[in-house]
């Protein structure tokens, strides 16, 4: 029985309070949203598993922003506070999205995830990619350039729009666009095995 | 690396992506001035970043529960969503038992269950897999469902819960006893007063949801249910969205339709033109369905349905339906006319809003319940209706209308200077002939406005807009009023031709639709006649007037004729 939508509608409000408290430090609150954000993954989980179909690619966005909605009631939100609310959202979701990827790595033998170059290329097609090494990734390229880890973070874990992305940063909508699709191509080369090698072996010629 | 040096690997990536595509190699080249590692970084990321195109492009939520789902289905190999077949009596669904089957259409089987928790009873519709494979379009479908369900509408049914057990997806929602249209249907035609009743509802509901950016998209009979106190209830909207692509679209969706006949067909029916192109149906295309539905109740015919698919699809884009009154003479005209317009092929031509729709039907429901004999005298033409009384020339009104109906004058002209009155002579004149034209699709009297034309060869256009004949192919106005005049004038009509002065190069068209229809006579309006074989000219002299330099007391005036036609009560 699903009664997700009704209980995340009701929930929204109490995302809001628990979202505010995480962000304050409270690390019980984190305990508490995780089934929350559990509950929409597995209702899209429900609702995926009814159409594998090879090739089959699935505009899912608009549907996705409603799982993100339901889960932050951003409407009711002070203007100040949303820009605060997305980066925090995107937090969040990247926090429990990577750690539940990393469980299930661990559960079931590293490597037996791990997902060729091409397939995480067209994700559309519906090949998935691996959450905890892009989260790797990202760890290492917030060592290079924190402002487009931050931009992966909303737009890919928040579900942000590059105007949202844009309000949260505070910079220009094409900055956003900019850093995204530097940072994409780079996570890419990162995953896909490295072809930056090149680069590196430069650095420690260096 | 350093920070230091991605910056300038980054702000070279972005120097060469400002430049156009076919500069850039040489620019790159140019700028990384000899630091080789530098400039194959850059063309690195450049190649990457066109690989990378559509890589983090599905949020995470969405990435993670591809993955979810991949899992699972590895782990249940059996996973294949099971067929809804029919559920037994006492089967639970969720909260839910079932406990009869109320009937099944194209859009999943509906049973009557009880609601465990609320011990409350309500219909429970079970999606078939084919709908609720599609999780887009299963969201938008919940989405839509819930907004009509919200507007919380007498005559939108209410949605309590959508809900999925296992594998199957099913809606649970507010039961309602009674009988779809459709049943209703299975007897012939419904009593004209029922028909207006439900139409007049349907349209309320359907007004209320177009106004909230609904369309239903699979109006027909089974779809509007009739409870036993009265109320109507339109089901399913928004659940056409679910249709498989192309199940509901004439270019994909034949072959569909020929494997499953019975259960799509009885959509197909009902479909728009727009529908049946696959264009883009907005809340006109509704109002289309609408109008077939009503015209069945009326008549009891579908007028679209035929042997196969492409034989309907074809009728729906190109074929008239049979007019309502002809088909059932006592029809309130008012209601043809709006069956008519929302079966305007271009859905231009049906109703601006649907609320005006159900406006109009909100009247004829009052005309006709509070004085069902009133049909009578509805009057079956668009002869302007005269508030003010008519005075002083009922004398000339009676001569005139003698006059045309006399066998041997097939045109009669009122003639005289402008501004005398003719114009409102002459509808008098029709006014009281209407009920000697009782017909309006075969016959009937009708005004036909000119004073704004200036192009004589525009007349037979303006006639046939007036007359609601229908465009085909690529006739003439004028070949297509002389064919219509010839084949279907089978009742007497009057045309009144209102100012034709300065059309008077047009009168030969005037012999010529004469000539064609042995049952039509003309009225005109002109300060001069036609001078056309078998014209009577009806000349109008000005009415008397009180003496202007010897004005007598204001109490005195309105006895002047001229005076009371002008300032009568309105």
């Amino acid at each position: 029985m699903e009664k997700a939508a009704q209980s995340a509608e009701a929930a929204a409000g109490e995302v809001s309070q628990l979202l505010r408290a995480w962000s304050g430090g409270d690390q019980n609150a984190l305990e508490r949203l995780t089934p929350i954000v559990y509950d929409e993954l597995h209702r899209l989980a429900r609702l995926h598993m009814r159409r594998e179909r090879p090739g089959h690619s699935l505009q899912t966005t608009a549907l996705v922003n409603e799982a993100y909605l339901r889960l932050v009631d951003y409407k009711r939100m002070q203007w100040q506070d949303r820009a605060h609310f997305f980066a925090v959202s995107a937090q969040l979701m990247r926090r429990i999205l990577v750690e539940h990827a990393r469980r299930h790595n661990l559960k079931r033998g590293a490597g037996l995830q791990q997902v060729s170059l091409d397939e995480a290329a067209v994700m559309g097609g519906g090949r998935t990619t691996d959450l905890a090494a892009l989260d790797d990734a990202m760890h290492a390229l917030e060592q290079l350039d924190p402002r487009k880890v931050q931009v992966v973070e909303m737009r890919f874990f928040g579900g942000l729009s590059v105007e949202e992305t844009a309000e949260v940063l505070k910079v220009s909508a094409v900055t956003v666009m900019r850093d995204w699709s530097t940072a994409k191509a780079w996570l890419y080369r990162e995953l896909a095995g490295g072809t930056g090698d090149d680069f590196r072996s430069m650095e420690t010629s260096r | 690396m350093t920070s230091d040096r991605w910056k300038q690997v980054d702000s070279l990536l972005q120097a060469v992506l400002d430049r156009p595509h076919h500069e850039r190699d040489a620019f790159l080249r140019h700028a990384a001035a000899g630091d080789e590692p530098l400039e194959r970084e850059v063309r690195s990321l450049l190649a990457s970043r066109q690989q990378a195109a559509s890589f983090l492009e599905s949020p995470a939520i969405e990435v993670a529960a591809r993955a979810v789902a991949r899992r699972h289905s590895a782990s249940k190999p059996e996973n294949a969503p099971k067929s809804s077949g029919s559920l037994a009596l006492g089967a639970k669904l969720g909260p839910y038992e079932i406990v009869a089957p109320l009937g099944a259409g194209g859009m999943g089987e509906v049973y009557r269950a009880r609601d465990t928790r609320l011990e409350r009873s309500v219909a429970i519709k079970i999606l078939p897999s084919a709908f609720s494979a599609d999780i887009e379009r299963l969201y938008r479908f919940e989405r839509e469902a819930r907004l009509a369900s919200a507007l919380n509408h007498p005559n939108i049914v209410t949605i309590y819960e959508l809900g999925q057990d296992g594998p199957t997806h099913y809606i649970a929602m507010e039961l309602i006893e009674g009988q779809t249209v459709g049943e209703l249907l299975a007897a012939g035609p419904l009593p004209i007063r029922n028909a207006i009743e439900i139409a007049a509802q349907v349209a309320e509901g359907l007004a209320k949801a177009h106004e909230a950016g609904i369309a239903h998209r699979d109006l027909k009979p089974g779809n509007l249910m009739v409870s036993r106190d009265g109320f109507v209830k339109i089901l399913d909207f928004g659940l056409a969205k679910l249709a498989p692509p192309g199940e509901l679209s004439a270019t994909h969706g034949l072959s569909a339709w020929h494997s499953q006949p019975g259960q799509v067909m009885g959509t197909l029916q009902y479909m728009s033109p727009e529908q049946a192109t696959s264009a883009e149906p907005d809340f006109r295309s509704d109002q289309f369905s609408f109008g077939l539905v009503l015209y069945e109740m009326v008549t009891g015919k579908c007028p679209f349905r035929r042997s196969s698919a492409a034989e309907t699809l074809v009728a729906i884009l190109r074929e008239q339906p049979e007019p309502v009154g002809v088909l059932k003479p006592d029809a309130p005209a008012p209601l043809c006319w709006a069956i008519e317009r929302c079966l305007a092929k271009e859905p231009d031509k049906r109703y601006v809003s649907t609320r005006d729709l159900a406006r109009e039907l909100a009247a004829i429901r009052d005309r006709f319940s509070d004085k069902p004999d009133n049909r009578v005298a509805t009057r079956p033409s668009n002869i302007p209706v005269q508030r003010t009384g008519f005075v002083g020339r009922e004398k000339e009104v009676a001569a005139a209308q003698e006059l045309l109906l006399r066998p041997d004058v097939r045109l009669l002209t009122i003639t005289g200077p402008g501004g005398i009155g003719k114009t409102r002579l002459a509808v008098e004149v029709a006014s009281g002939l209407i009920h000697r034209f009782p017909d309006r699709f075969l016959g009937g009297a009708h005004f036909v406005p000119l004073s704004s034309l200036s192009d004589p060869s525009l007349i037979a256009s303006v006639i046939v807009q007036t007359l609601g004949i229908r465009e085909a192919g690529s006739q003439s106005p004028l070949e297509l009023l002389r064919k219509n005049l010839q084949d279907s004038l089978r009742a007497p009509m009057l045309l009144l031709l209102d100012n034709f002065e300065q059309l008077i190069q047009a009168a030969p068209i005037v012999a010529e639709l004469l000539a064609v229809a042995p049952n039509l006579k003309i009225l005109v309006t002109s300060r001069a006649p036609l001078h056309v074989y078998g014209e009577r000219e009806f000349p109008v002299s000005p009415l008397a007037l009180p003496d202007s330099r010897s004005l007598p007391p204001l109490e005195a005036l309105s006895q002047y004729p001229a005076v009371a036609l002008s300032s009568g009560p309105l």
